[in-house]
């Protein structure tokens, strides 16, 4: 390619001097539709997380004592058997409620390194046959006085409330992100435009002095990508802000009833790579349709 | 160095530019393009560097038919052709040198071939001294002279002159003039279209006249008339 990296960049830096604040207008609002967007994807992985225990059907989880007995383990397994009102059931073990822990909590090194697979209670995830609440508690109460049972904790409204509130404010965090998306991609077409227009004269004069159609076409396509780039990767600490405030808002009682409302962070890093691939998708889809209407060379 | 065989142009509206021209222009002429408005002068000219392209007919620049020239090919036929116009077409925001050194950087010649040439051709133009001015601080004649070191910085073979006296006084366009003419004795081919009679009466250099698309005219040491 006949151009020097120097010289594709004066030009760019030329252009972004010229529509400064058209570029930094646009770039916000990439950037605010990066976040809606990335948000709504956080906030899904943050549920995903809390109320991983709860998929799959299960109502209610009883869990015995760390150090509770074969026979008294074998007890509520044969009650679990021969109730007709259960459907079925899993056993999770010391062990695999460890890893279940050390994943709920990957974020937190205090928290994983204060228990022990010995600590961990060993519990039954039951399945009824009818997701009715009235049900659900009347069998969960069953199983408090039990020898060996710690806890019984059920899948109460709470649970269903936090699943489907959730997966609606998803729905208006997709809807309104892909609104501003549009509104971002028509914003970007439109600064490409504004900033052919505004460098016309440069354009007439590299046309008619040879400059070839990818010198002069290359500092307008960088310009569009480096909006939706810059606009999708500022949302990262936005995204980490919004992981925090979730985690206040689940903070509770985290073993029992949900684990962490927060997004484990290698997701919302995940989350913000996306974002900031899709900004510099769209950035460049729109620039270079801008170019093909308007740039004639 | 330049041939049109029965080229044809008819804009929307059946607008006809140009009708059936046929001429040749040879290596190192200084040709005259002459004519009333909308005879089809600028339109010749536009052709010449595929600005635009012909509805009929076939131009040969340099020995190659451009018609068959593919897009990414024009660039290169644009910089064996120099372009100066009317209204000089400078950049404002950088300075007489850096308009020269513009024409080269977008073509990507080496730093080191930027900084010999700029002001060698500077020289040339007389501005030597007006190198680090911005065009709204020099006169007409002066913003003229930088748009011929633009235009012929490059040692282009062809040089495009679009009224370029137009917008100056009879004693500047003397000078600038006198300048294509030295340009033209380098061997570079000149076409320049003008409604100036007195520059074409006095330098008696090759005259085609074009009347509502057509060559009414075609003569060597020619007049305006």
């Amino acid at each position: 390619m006949n151009f020097r990296i120097g010289n594709l960049f004066r030009e760019l830096s030329y252009s972004l001097r010229r529509s400064f604040s058209l570029f930094v207008g646009t770039l916000l609002t990439i950037l605010i539709s990066m976040t809606v967007l990335g948000a709504g994807l956080v906030l899904s992985a943050a549920v995903e997380t809390a109320t991983d225990r709860w998929k799959d059907g299960v109502e209610f989880i009883v869990f015995l004592n760390p150090d509770a007995s074969e026979a008294e383990k074998s007890s509520v397994t044969n009650k679990l058997n021969s109730s007709p009102e259960i459907d079925r059931f899993t056993f999770v073990d010391k062990e695999a409620a460890f890893v279940e822990f050390q994943s709920m909590f990957r974020d937190s090194d205090q928290i994983r390194e204060s228990v022990a697979v010995a600590d961990m209670p060993p519990s039954f995830r039951i399945v009824p046959e009818s997701p009715e609440s009235d049900v659900v508690e009347t069998l969960a109460d069953g199983f408090r006085d039990d020898p060996g049972v710690f806890e019984v904790v059920a899948a109460v409204d709470t649970i269903k409330d936090i699943e489907t509130g959730s997966t609606r404010i998803n729905r208006i965090f997709l809807i309104v992100g892909m609104a501003l998306l549009v509104s971002a991609l028509l914003l970007v077409y439109n600064t490409i435009r504004t900033t052919i227009f505004a460098r016309r004269r440069e354009v007439e004069v590299m046309r008619l002095v040879g400059a070839s159609n990818w010198y002069i076409r290359v500092p307008f396509m960088i310009e569009g990508t480096l909006q939706g780039l810059l606009g999708g990767a500022l949302t990262l600490p936005i995204l980490q802000l919004w992981n925090n405030v979730l985690s206040d808002i689940g903070s509770g009682d985290g073993l029992a009833l949900l684990a962490d409302l927060r997004a484990p962070d290698q997701t919302v890093i995940m989350i913000w790579l996306a974002m900031t691939a899709l900004g510099a998708v769209i950035g460049m889809v729109a620039s270079v349709v801008a170019l093909s209407r308007f740039l004639d060379v | 160095m330049i041939k049109l065989e029965n080229v044809s142009k008819v804009y929307k509206g059946d607008v006809v530019a140009l009708r059936n021209i046929t001429c040749e222009i040879q290596k190192g002429e200084f040709v005259f393009l002459v004519g009333p408005s909308g005879s089809g002068k600028s339109t010749f000219m536009r052709l010449l560097n595929k600005e635009e392209s012909p509805d009929n007919g076939v131009i040969y620049v340099a020995g190659k038919d451009i018609g068959r020239l593919s897009g990414w090919r024009v660039p290169f036929l644009r910089r064996n052709i120099g372009c100066i116009f009317q209204d000089f077409k400078l950049l404002d925001n950088r300075t007489v040198s850096q308009n020269v050194a513009f024409a080269l950087e977008v073509i990507g010649r080496p730093r080191h071939v930027i900084s010999t040439q700029v002001p060698a051709i500077l020289e040339l133009v007389g501005l030597s001294k007006k190198a680090d001015n911005y065009p709204e601080e020099l006169s007409g004649g002066e913003q003229q002279r930088v748009s011929i070191a633009r235009a012929f910085v490059n040692r282009p073979l062809i040089l495009l002159a679009d009224e370029p006296t137009g917008n100056l006084d009879p004693a500047t366009s003397v000078g600038i003039m006198k300048l294509l003419d030295r340009i033209n004795k380098t061997g570079t081919t000149v076409v320049m279209a003008t409604h100036d009679r007195g520059i074409v009466d006095t330098m008696r250099k090759r005259v085609i006249e074009l009347d509502s698309g057509n060559l009414a005219r075609d003569q060597a040491r020619g007049v305006y008339e």
